[in-house]
């Protein structure tokens, strides 16, 4: 009887124990993420990542950009299509509501997202937006309860697949902007995303938790955001197991340093462009010899080989492998390391060797300071410059806080070369070079009317094989013009610990938990 | 005295005026603005942003800024920053609290090092102790602050794992779970400061001791530590309190390399970030509470001498 009631509690510890050890081994964890600046949380007031991040997690977009391919996949809609060129018909996926427990929607009482809010949030973006365009939209309304209709002015086929765009407008319920203000809401953000603001003081302390009634299961018990403004530190943090993920590494050197580290993972996806831009109006670089000449001069294949491989590639032209156009192999061609026919062309172009042995034309001598801001580009830089100054060009480099290279470049000041780049994806090429971003992001100051027409054109045609044969095109157009000389494009980085399961690198927002993934840790 | 002090308290006032019309001044003319490095970025919504400038009165002329500015602080509004759009006044006074425990904790680090070891140095003239403490002044003020950080940050954070690497610790946590994230950061920020103040501490000893009175004290008989603790240091003191005071601007500006390096979110951290963004009401607000405190402590410094030495008197 005794030895009975033993076993029987025996059998009943054990299992007790394994009923224990299958919720031990549920997948949860609370996911610490290293950032460097955080003041606030409303998605729509700011361009820098952290703080889109953070916000992500509270908010969910129409759709998200998937892990494979930079695909959009349905997120907050299940589906959408195109009625005609200019309109977009969006079905909400039904039954979510915004987070409840807080001062607008008490417990229990979280209201379900309709067409009205997706109506509202697209409005709001369009009033407040500064760090992203929506475009020319020329109406959204709701047909329904679930579905939603978004008109433009013109066709415009980037506005679901550009990661800048639509992606860009989480939906915010209308209470909760009235509730606290445009200032108060960046404090307290409250959305239908999958995880719940629990604290936040700014660049201190922000914490997230699970967001239980979310429309897809979620994993993860919470998220911690990691104060670090030193990018070094952040490298320390995560070898310290101080933090699990550092999201976004734009700098090669800190890639570098943890490549190979036991237990750290490096995942790649994006990255930037960067190549050398031209004041095509300042002299002697409105002469296309002069330009062709300093592209034929430098050794760009030897300087990005040297210093950025294998966590970049050269560049050919300015779109990038990570978008929807194709690369185009013939642009290979139209570059070439050739020193004697860089000199033989500025020749005939009037350039010759002056008393100190740099090149001058007619007294004045062939000198110019590169502008740049820190990266990786200021070791390639420097060989190319060493390398124009072997030919008897002055070249210099010249390195500068943001501000100053920004204002620099946009009036045009003394800058005759400098560096350019461009993290946006699929309209780098457009913000670039088109004319109608003089002096905003086409520095170059470059206008070629063909080209800003093969641009419009791609911008407008929703057929991909028309677009993309536009872009290239126009893509071809400005390269052989010299606007500027590409050199090479670099990758981007997440840095996470291998405990971080179903990890994927942010593309504007964070995809902590979408239909394609659903990140948690492990032991 | 209260009246001293309320003197010197209304002399601030144009001395502030002057510091917010130079700092002004300085980022005005200075190359670079918030507005254009946010259009600068390839996705930015140009009409929205030209909008925000007018709504922020960034396209007046100068002057009216200015103006606009200063009746704002006048009424106790310190502005809204142009990058997050949040008041100024609440991030300062969210920070502020963080950047003065740094520094009076790395005061006391300085002060604790230098007043013992200079002491020691002195009374052992030319012998090791006197060697070991100027060899550890020079190496101190030698030793750049973000080096010195980073090394300790990764011998006692990284590698022996006694301290944390990061942060500021919550009082809720109890005392020690507070202060041990102030350990590294005030080291390192006390360190230079400690190493000038123990050179300095020395010689004013070694000019003490060499007194008549000091003889004297010997010659009666009293033991050695009294001499040099109770005759000689308290006459020493007030080059150190001079100097300590004036230093406390170094340390405000050191502020801002240590708590990058630790994380600690401070006055220092929001000024750095505030100029790399152009943003200038943030910017305006962390200088003038850098002034105000550097002016106080100038003033305390005064009133400290009055206790130090009874010959001073303020009135």
């Amino acid at each position: 009887m005794k030895l009975r009631a033993v076993a029987l509690t025996l059998s009943l510890l054990a299992l007790l124990l394994s009923a224990g050890s299958a919720l031990a081994q549920q997948p949860g964890g609370t996911l610490r993420i290293a950032y460097t600046s955080i003041q606030q949380l409303d998605p729509y007031k700011t361009a820098a990542n952290d703080e889109i991040n953070a916000a992500s997690l509270v908010f969910d977009a129409l759709y998200v950009i998937g892990k494979d391919d930079f695909q959009p996949v349905p997120h907050l809609a299940e589906s959408w299509r195109a009625i005609d060129d200019t309109t977009w018909e969006f079905t909400l996926r039904q039954g979510v509501t915004f987070q409840d427990d807080n001062e607008v929607f008490p417990a229990g009482q979280g209201r379900e997202v309709t067409a009205d809010d997706v109506v509202y949030s697209v409005e709001r973006f369009l009033d407040v937006s500064t760090a992203f365009t929506l475009g020319n939209i020329a109406s959204v309304e709701a047909v329904d309860r679930y579905t939603v209709r978004i008109t433009t002015a013109e066709p415009d086929p980037f506005l679901i697949p550009d990661s800048n765009r639509l992606a860009r407008v989480y939906i915010v319920p209308r209470e909760a902007v009235e509730h606290f203000g445009e200032e108060g809401f960046a404090r307290n953000p409250i959305g239908s995303g999958p995880f719940k603001l629990t604290s936040f003081v700014p660049d201190q302390s922000l914490r997230f938790v699970r967001n239980e009634d979310y429309w897809l299961p979620v994993h993860l018990d919470g998220v911690e955001f990691v104060f670090i403004p030193d990018p070094t530190v952040q490298l320390i943090a995560v070898e310290a197991d101080e933090v699990d993920v550092i999201t976004y590494v734009f700098n090669i050197d800190s890639v570098a340093q943890v490549e190979g580290t036991p237990g750290l993972s490096l995942h790649p996806r994006g990255g930037s462009y960067r190549g050398l831009g031209f004041n095509v109006t300042t002299a002697p670089f409105d002469e296309f010899e002069v330009r062709d000449a300093i592209s034929k001069a430098v050794d760009i294949d030897a300087a990005v080989q040297a210093v950025v491989a294998p966590f970049g590639i050269r560049a050919y032209g300015q779109v990038p492998p990570w978008v929807e156009f194709e690369q185009d192999p013939t642009l290979e061609d139209l570059w070439s390391f050739d020193p004697d026919e860089a000199l033989a062309i500025l020749s005939e172009a009037g350039f010759e060797p002056g008393p100190n042995g740099v090149l001058q034309r007619d007294g004045v001598p062939l000198s110019f300071t590169i502008k740049t801001i820190a990266g990786s580009q200021v070791r390639v830089l420097t060989i190319l410059v060493t390398q124009l100054q072997q030919l008897g060009i002055d070249a210099r480099l010249q390195q500068q806080d943001l501000a100053v290279w920004a204002e620099d470049l946009q009036t045009g000041n003394d800058t005759g070369v400098f560096f350019n780049y461009s993290f946006a994806g699929t309209t780098g090429l457009y913000a670039l070079f088109h004319s109608r971003n003089h002096g905003i992001t086409n520095t170059a100051f470059y206008s070629n009317p063909e080209a800003d027409a093969l641009l419009d054109l791609a911008s407008r045609s929703v057929d991909y094989e028309e677009r993309n044969a536009a872009w290239l095109e126009a893509q071809r157009l400005i390269m052989a013009d010299r606007a500027g000389i590409p050199l090479y494009f670099e990758f981007g980085y997440s840095i996470a610990n291998d405990r971080v399961k179903d990890w994927v690198v942010p593309w504007g927002g964070l995809n902590l938990v979408t239909i394609e993934n659903n990140v948690h840790l492990e032991d | 005295m209260l009246l001293y002090v309320a003197r010197r308290l209304v002399s601030m006032v144009p001395v502030l005026l002057g510091i917010s019309f130079i700092t002004f001044a300085l980022v005005t003319f200075a190359p670079g603005d918030a507005i254009r490095i946010m259009l600068g970025s390839e996705t930015a919504n140009v009409e929205n942003v030209e909008r925000m400038r007018r709504e922020l009165g960034l396209d007046l002329p100068w002057y009216q800024q200015y103006v606009r500015y200063m009746t704002g602080v006048v009424q106790g509004n310190l502005g809204t920053s142009i990058v997050s759009r949040q008041p100024v006044a609440a991030q300062i006074a969210q920070r502020f609290p963080n950047t003065l425990v740094l520094t009076v904790s790395s005061m006391v680090v300085a002060l604790g090092i230098a007043v013992p070891l200079g002491v020691l140095a002195a009374a052992k003239h030319h012998r090791v102790a006197d060697y070991g403490a100027m060899t550890f002044a020079m190496i101190g003020v030698a030793m750049p602050n973000f080096w010195l950080g980073l090394v300790l940050l990764i011998v006692f954070g990284l590698e022996l794992r006694w301290l944390p690497i990061r942060g500021i610790g919550s009082l809720d946590d109890g005392l020690w779970a507070y202060a041990r994230h102030l350990i590294l950061p005030a080291a390192t920020l006390g360190t230079s400061l400690a190493a000038l103040l123990t050179r300095l501490t020395r010689n004013t000893m070694l000019d003490v001791l060499g007194q008549d009175y000091v003889r004297t004290a010997r010659a009666k008989g009293l033991r050695s530590g009294r001499v040099l603790y109770h005759h000689a240091l308290r006459n020493a003191l007030l080059p150190i309190v001079t100097t300590a005071g004036l230093q406390f601007g170094a340390l405000l500006g050191g502020a801002i390399i240590v708590e990058t390096i630790f994380s600690l979110p401070g006055l220092g951290l929001l000024s750095i970030n505030a100029i790399r963004a152009r943003d200038l009401p943030v910017m305006q607000g962390a200088v003038l509470v850098f002034a105000v405190c550097f002016m106080l402590v100038t003033l305390l410094t005064d009133l400290v001498y009055a206790a130090i030495n009874p010959r001073i008197r303020y009135g």
